[in-house]
This record gives structure tokens, sequence and C-alpha cells, in this order.
């Protein structure tokens, strides 16, 4: 006997998004994290900080737009990794 | 058949007839002085919310009857023989978690992190809104290490971690179960103390962050 998988195609691509930001989401975290600990450190320029603010903030921008296109929510952006406790 | 693992505990921890009745559907399967208290079900347990609240009303009924390690919510296990097997190989590991958290109880802690808006000329800027993230990051810690020295002196061990981009701390803590008020006081004293943050508290709950060695 055969059992078919019923992919519902809008719920599919629901799934890869949310999984797909879930990533850029962490790596975005990641990145912000790395630049507030170097900047802490006092090793970037003042040029150099208002950069990484501006790309940052147009990312963030970015995120939220995207959320609302795929319908998701900042809860649906995390992985539940057991015994690590939550990626995000 | 499968065999759904509630808790461990000392052997000699168990006396009376409680286990078999009908609020409390488990039974012992035991191996030298550990016990694994166990339930019988058809299929692994489903995680909704009966199923969630069923199993945390037994856990709380079993801490309060004597001292013991939950296990994650759907352990399993097959049978008997494989739970006599988890308690040799891993026996020196679970009496020492039992000895960690003998006569404690967890608390949950969460701070939620007062919003700052900062006023700066340059509003809009990446500047600015570096600022505003490395603004809201050292309050978080400033937040996290405030309720470590809080609680230093009477959680036998704690973990405060800045969740949420800095939005909030969460904090578990291992507590006496004769400090738990006193814990519920200071919690109340930095809620009135003008910390940067406010607070909810859960629990009691049995040790589920504290079962593994730090």
């Amino acid at each position: 006997m055969t059992t078919r998988v019923t992919a519902d195609p809008e719920k599919l691509e629901r799934g890869l998004a949310s999984l797909v930001m879930t990533i850029v989401e962490l790596l975005r975290q990641l990145m912000e994290r790395q630049a507030l600990h170097r900047i802490e450190g006092g090793d970037l320029s003042d040029e150099e900080i208002e950069r990484l603010g501006r790309t940052f903030m147009a990312l963030s921008e970015r995120m939220e737009e995207l959320k609302e296109t795929f319908g998701l929510e900042d809860k649906d952006l995390n992985l539940n990794l057991g015994p690590l406790g939550d990626l995000i | 058949m499968t065999l759904v693992l509630y808790a461990i505990v000392e052997q000699d921890a168990l006396s009376g007839d409680w286990l078999g009745e009908a609020d409390m559907p488990l039974r012992a399967v035991t191996d030298g002085h550990l016990t694994a208290l166990v339930r019988d079900a058809p299929s692994p347990p489903t995680p909704d919310e009966p199923g969630l609240l069923a199993y945390e009303r037994t856990m709380e009924k079993l801490m309060g009857v004597t001292t013991i390690l939950p296990a994650r919510f759907g352990a399993v296990v097959d049978d008997d023989a494989e739970v006599r097997s988890l308690l040799s190989e891993r026996h020196d590991e679970f009496a020492s978690a039992l000895a960690r958290v003998r006569g404690a109880v967890e608390l949950g802690l969460r701070a939620t992190v007062d919003v700052v808006v900062e006023d700066s000329s340059d509003a809009g800027s990446g500047t600015a809104y570096i600022w505003e993230l490395l603004g809201r990051s050292r309050r978080a810690r400033a937040v996290a290490a405030e309720l470590e020295r809080t609680f230093a002196d009477i959680v036998r061990a704690g973990s405060y971690r800045v969740a949420d981009e800095g939005a909030a701390v969460a904090a578990s803590c291992l507590v006496d179960a004769e400090h738990v008020s006193e814990f519920v006081r200071r919690v109340g004293d930095l809620e009135q103390s003008n910390s940067g943050a406010s607070f909810v508290c859960t629990g009691p709950w049995p040790p589920y962050s504290f079962t593994e060695a730090a």
C-alpha cells in the first residue's frame, strides 16, 4: 500500500519560509551581538558604527516586512532544540 | 505498548500504596537503590494541552511525596529491562543529581526589562540604532547581575539568562523549600525598588532545569 503525502502548496511555502527565516534571524542576531561586542571593546570607528547601524536597521526592517508577507510571528522563527533549549 | 518515564527517585523513598491508585497510575521499576516511576501506555504521550496538564499534575503530586528527578515530558522506554539498565548505567549521575536537588524546588523568574526611550538628536541614524541596542543589552545584563546578587545567599544553584534580544531576563533557581517565601519576598522588594524591570515568578516546580550536572 502506498501512502501519499498531501502537500498543500501554500502550507509548504509558509513552512519553508519560516525555516529559512529562522536561520536568517539567527544569523542577524548573532551578527548584532558580535557587533555590539566589538563596539564595547572600542575597536570600531564612528563611521564603521554608523554603517553597521544602518545595515542592521535595514535588515531588521526587511525581516519585519517578510514576516508580514508570510504571516509569521516572532515565535514562529524559533526552533526548540530539546535539552539545549531554544535556538534563539 | 510503551513505558512512559515520569521520574527517578530513591528506592527507599517509596512507601505506602499510593502509586497504583487511580489518580497516580504509575508503577515502580527498581535497580539497586534507584527507582524509576513509569506508566504503561499504548503509545507515547501526545504533546497537547490535556496531556501536558496531566503530566504536570502528576509531577506536582510526586514532588509532594519525595525528592524526584523529573523526566522530560514524552520520555519513553521500551520495557522494564531497558529501565533497569538505564538506572544501573547512569547510577552515579542520578544519585548525585538526587543529592543535589533534595529538599529543594525550582522557581522560575522572568524579568521584563523596561523600555527606555533614548532622547537623541540623531534619531533614525545607524549610530542611534546601535546605541539603542547597546543600551538594551547593558540594561538586561545589569538586571541579570542584580538578580544573581539578590538571590546568591538563598539559592543552591541558578541560571540568569538574557533573553529576547535584551528585552527580558529568564532565571531558573534551585531553592531550598524553606527559602521559597524569602525568595518571593525579595522579588516583591525588587519590584518596589525601581530596578528597571517587572517580574513574574512561577513555581514551585520539580527541578526540571537541574537534573544534569552543570
